[in-house]
């Protein structure tokens, strides 16, 4: 297993370089955001640790920036501020893990061995279908150059059809996935809310972007 | 607090309505008796004269009887007038023969005539005016008794009126109190709603501020500055905490992972190596407390260890010298310039913490050489310190003096250090100020960074 290391504290690098190594675990240490980029880029690896407070560029900024330009591999972030928003941070802007610092070896180990077990598919944090852009994490909908709000509902609702692109996603599956745990909801609820977001992000703009697939449930196709 | 609001409000019109009905009580009380006063006086002028003409037809030689008794024609007085001798009654006017005697004095009389006529009422409900005069028969006096029946009517007019308007003008008043009160403190309900929401974690939220520019809208804007100070300075804390947890947290994990590393290897032979490097990361973890528990001293204002005198240059000599003979040879160059003793008042252990970061920082950054001048300016000691590095731009001169600023560009942290927490010249200056002097980045001309502390001299 291949993993890059980028930490700009040199004890803590070295230390991990060695004890990854004993565990069978390839480290290469980078001390710095930008070379860590420009490796991450180049190269293959298995998996990413990521340390957020770095000289050059931080370790957002390297992860966006990666997850921007199509690269998948697992990321694990590690930060010693406290609080919630680095971790919530780090987890929107498309790492997959996080560990905070002082953190036992032998944990950073297991997730690093159960990141590599998923693999690497595109998992983006932002979702986009042609020219439809959905972050669900912050809730933002664009098309093209125009914001749309959507209400959380919609964004729901929205975000597990663009998770599927071109797939025909059943009415019943998205009462389910955007419903689930109220009881009681007829299903023709789910045909009001595409009503809705065709409204908000079709018609303004001439688009027929999400389809209705009579007796099957809708798809949304990129329609440009 | 609705319920308080209201009461500011039920109070303000309280009293403004208990005043307005006070002065309307007393001006309606005024008023009613300034009218009876005038119109009793304008009765009393009118017996008067009356009394004057008779008195004036004796003289002139007419009987009193036909002096009383009027010509025809003429409309006289209401008056009951009667010529009184000796206590007896000598002659009356028409209205008055037959009445008892009229005692201006006494005010009294008798109550009716002998044919029946309505006397004279003894509840004081007529004015009594008398005049002495001679006539041919001797001293005459002549007693005037006008009733003030018509007055009374006057004034009771006057008192029912005022009895319907003034109770409306109270009314009216307390009405517009309410209202005016209601639409001033409408106002401060709203900064209330607001400032309930402003929270710890809300600080961004602001009270209205109405355009009307009175001290409502005055005090809502005060109220702003002081959210904005006051968010201010709670995002500086949060910083200063993440910052602080985060130099703190960094070497203590950069040892459990060392230690956990060694104990999962069991390499015995590497325990020298690992020992220099956990006392390395130690060693950071020591100057970041210690940094912490100065600066922390220095805010609170606490107790300090007594000054003294020093000579800041022989300090500034020593440090040097120190330098000079430990540092790496490929180090910069560390040239003094102090020839004259500069005696300062501080405590020892402080300053010299001031100039050992000072060098640091210097050294840190040059490329080659750093210059230090220590010289009294005035009453001022002087320390300059200037390295010929890459200079500090003008838009981040006092932001190195904020805590757990490092520039970035040069983060390498590790055994060799080249990067303090970024509390060093954050102390330097709240030392500086500890002191009663200033620190702060000039501009140098020849170009790298140049660092200047002042102190007052000792006198």
């Amino acid at each position: 297993m291949r993993v890059l290391l980028v930490e700009d504290e040199t004890v803590m690098a070295d230390a991990l370089t060695r004890g990854l190594a004993a565990e069978g675990i390839d480290a290469e240490p980078v001390a710095n955001g930008l070379d860590g980029l420009h490796r991450a880029r180049e190269h293959r690896y298995d998996a990413i640790v990521l340390d957020i407070m770095l000289p050059g560029m931080n370790g957002f900024q390297v992860c966006r920036t990666l997850r921007d330009e199509g690269v998948w591999t697992p990321i694990l972030m590690l930060t010693a501020k406290t609080g919630e928003w680095d971790e919530a941070e780090a987890l929107d802007t498309g790492a997959d893990d996080f560990l905070s610092k002082p953190f036992s070896f032998v944990v950073l180990v297991s997730r690093l061995h159960a990141l590599v077990r998923r693999g690497a598919p595109p998992r983006p944090a932002v979702l986009r279908v042609g020219d439809l852009e959905l972050d669900p994490a912050t809730r933002c909908c664009r098309r093209g150059e125009h914001d749309v709000a959507l209400t959380s509902r919609e964004v729901a609702l929205l975000g597990h059809l663009m998770r599927r692109p071109g797939e025909v996603v059943d009415k019943r599956d998205l009462l389910e996935a955007v419903w689930g745990h109220e009881r009681g909801h007829d299903p023709n609820v789910v045909e009001v809310y595409v009503g809705y977001l065709r409204r908000k992000v079709d018609a303004p703009y001439g688009r027929r972007s999400i389809v209705t697939v009579r007796g099957a449930g809708y798809q949304v196709v990129d329609d440009a | 607090m609705r319920e308080h609001l209201s009461s500011v409000r039920v109070r303000i019109t309280v009293a403004a309505t208990l005043v307005a009905g006070i002065a309307v009580l007393v001006a309606g009380a005024w008023l009613v008796h300034g009218v009876q006063g005038s119109l009793t006086a304008a009765v009393r002028d009118a017996d008067r004269a009356e009394l004057d003409r008779v008195a004036n037809a004796v003289k002139a030689g007419s009987s009193i009887t036909d002096a009383l008794t009027l010509p025809p024609g003429v409309d006289g007085n209401t008056a009951y007038v009667q010529a009184v001798v000796d206590g007896q009654v000598v002659a009356a006017s028409p209205a008055a023969r037959g009445l008892g005697l009229l005692d201006p004095n006494a005010k009294i009389a008798a109550r009716t005539s002998a044919d029946g006529r309505p006397g004279i009422d003894p509840a004081g409900g007529y004015t009594f005016t008398s005049v002495d005069t001679s006539g041919p028969s001797g001293e005459i006096r002549l007693v005037a008794a006008s009733p003030l029946g018509p007055v009374q009517h006057s004034v009771d007019a006057v008192r029912h009126g005022l009895l319907v308007v003034l109770p409306l003008l109270v009314a009216a008043v307390g009405g517009l109190t309410w209202f005016l009160t209601g639409r001033a403190l409408r106002p401060v309900e709203g900064i209330r709603r607001e400032v309930e929401a402003v929270s710890g974690s809300t600080l961004e939220r602001r009270v209205p501020v109405s355009a009307s520019g009175d001290e409502v809208s005055r005090l809502a804007t005060t109220m702003n500055a002081m959210l904005d100070r006051l968010e201010a300075a709670a995002m500086r804390q949060q910083q200063f905490v993440a910052d602080a947890s985060h130099e703190l947290r960094s070497p203590v994990a950069s040892i459990r992972t060392e230690l956990e590393v060694a104990q999962l290897l069991g390499d015995d032979d590497a325990w020298p190596a690992v020992v220099e490097r956990l006392l390395g990361e130690e060693a950071r973890l020591e100057a970041v407390i210690t940094d912490l528990l100065l600066l922390a001293t220095l805010d609170e204002r606490a107790p300090r260890p007594p000054a003294e005198e020093l000579d800041l240059a022989a300090e500034v000599r020593d440090e040097v010298a120190r330098r000079n003979a430990t540092e790496a040879t490929d180090g910069p160059t560390i040239t003094l310039d102090a020839p004259d003793p500069v005696v300062v008042r501080g405590r020892v252990i402080q300053l010299r913490r001031v100039i050992v970061n000072l060098l640091d920082n210097a050294v840190r950054h040059a490329h080659g050489a750093v210059v230090v001048t220590v010289r009294a300016v005035d009453h001022r000691a002087e320390l300059v310190v200037h390295d010929d590095g890459d200079g500090i731009a003008s838009e981040d001169r006092e932001r190195v003096f904020d805590r757990f600023t490092r520039l970035d560009g040069h983060r390498v942290r590790g055994p060799e250090r080249t990067e303090g927490a970024g509390l060093g010249l954050s102390l330097v200056r709240s030392i500086a100020q500890d002191h009663g002097g200033r620190a702060w980045v000039e501009d140098a001309p020849t170009g790298g960074a140049r660092l200047v502390v002042e102190l007052r001299a000792a006198e």
